[in-house]
């Protein structure tokens, strides 16, 4: 792995990876651990291989979520260490009234994505959160463009629909 | 406040899945700048809760356990390279021929009658130091430092010879061990080294 490529590219996406891996794996460790292999198996790349890389970030977060998969896969999935410490801090500020409704809706629709079947969920995140273009996610996560789009579709319209039901 | 109607028209966009990225980043600002419109307010958590999932950080807890593990694979090996000096001059001067050759001469009584025993050990004894001094001529200079001692009574007993063989074989344990850790440590430590590197410079 080129020292420059690491520190221009990879280094800079850590916490997008990080971001991801908790998606997928639901426990702030997992997505540490995911976070760490990830940044090694980069940097041990060979240069053949490197050479044949034309998109670092999407080939690190394609890298992530398989990682990611196969951790959330073969151990117990501890999802709500981060929610659980916002749901704390949010508890404690003496905020407005009308904030802390806004804010508590928030932490809804944070569980209403969570809530989403895989596909969606991650096509959001990688949409809404990373920013990622409609190819670097079709990259990422092996599916076609229409794919992406029609996920996201789904996606955006579920979330918007729990949230209306919410307000009734 | 943007027009009502355009943000409208990105939010119908957003729906579909078919606004562009830079759409997407109005609609944030938006929702996120506290000045929206009161029909649209009940969005806002969703950008809100994208907000708060942006802001989520990688905590470099396990790139300071590299820091620290670096550093504690520099002590080791000069640890272990002191354990193994010494250990090395634990052996040496157990092993030395030295007291072999003392515990094979025998105290001589000149007031003893020389029977014919006694004639024979005291003509073995200057055979035994010639051969000891062949192989280790520095120590000929010490040659009567030893005679001196053989008047003392340095013969050991099976007990210390025993505890000497348990010390020797567990120094050569020893010794094996940190030979071993320090390769396994040296190939972690290279690796390990150049991605911190990579770490301390960016965050310094």
């Amino acid at each position: 792995m080129n020292r420059v490529i690491f520190q221009e590219q990879i280094y800079p996406i850590r916490h997008k990876l990080y971001r991801f891996a908790l998606r997928i794996t639901g426990s702030i460790h997992e997505a540490e651990d995911v976070v760490q292999e990830v940044m090694e198996k980069v940097w041990k790349t060979a240069p053949e291989q490197s050479a044949a890389v034309l998109n670092w970030e999407a080939w690190c977060m394609t890298l992530t979520r398989n990682r990611s998969l196969d951790k959330a896969r073969s151990q117990t999935i501890r999802r709500t260490a981060p929610l659980d410490a916002v749901q704390e801090s949010t508890g404690n500020t003496a905020s407005p009234a009308k904030e802390a409704e806004n804010r508590d809706m928030a932490e809804r629709v944070k569980m209403f994505m969570k809530e989403l079947p895989e596909k969606h969920r991650l096509v959001m995140h990688l949409r809404d959160i990373e920013e990622l273009t409609y190819e670097e996610i079709a990259d990422c996560l092996s599916i076609t463009l229409d794919q992406v789009k029609v996920n996201l579709h789904r996606a955006r319209k579920a979330i918007r629909e729990k949230l209306l039901q919410e307000y009734q | 406040m943007k027009d009502i109607k355009y943000i409208q028209g990105l939010l119908e966009k957003y729906w579909e899945g078919e606004s562009s990225l830079e759409e997407e980043r109005q609609l944030k600002q938006y929702f996120n700048s506290g000045d929206v419109d009161k029909s649209l307010r009940k969005f806002m958590p969703i950008f809100q809760a994208f907000q708060d999932e942006q802001a989520v950080q990688f905590q470099e807890t396990k790139v300071v356990s590299m820091n620290a593990s670096r550093v504690n694979w520099r002590y080791l090996a000069m640890a272990a390279s002191f354990a193994l000096v010494l250990a090395a001059g634990l052996w040496w001067q157990l092993s030395t021929p030295e007291k072999n050759q003392i515990v094979a001469i025998k105290p001589v009584d000149p007031n003893v009658s020389q029977t014919a025993e006694n004639k024979s050990k005291i003509e073995e004894t200057p055979v035994v130091v010639a051969e000891v001094n062949a192989k280790h001529s520095k120590r000929k200079a010490n040659r009567h430092i030893a005679k001196k001692r053989v008047n003392k009574s340095t013969e050991l007993s099976p007990e210390e010879e025993a505890a000497i063989e348990e010390v020797k074989a567990a120094l050569a344990l020893v010794s094996s061990k940190i030979r071993k850790g320090r390769r396994e440590a040296a190939k972690g430590a290279s690796h390990l080294e150049e991605i911190d590197k990579i770490f301390l410079k960016k965050d310094g």
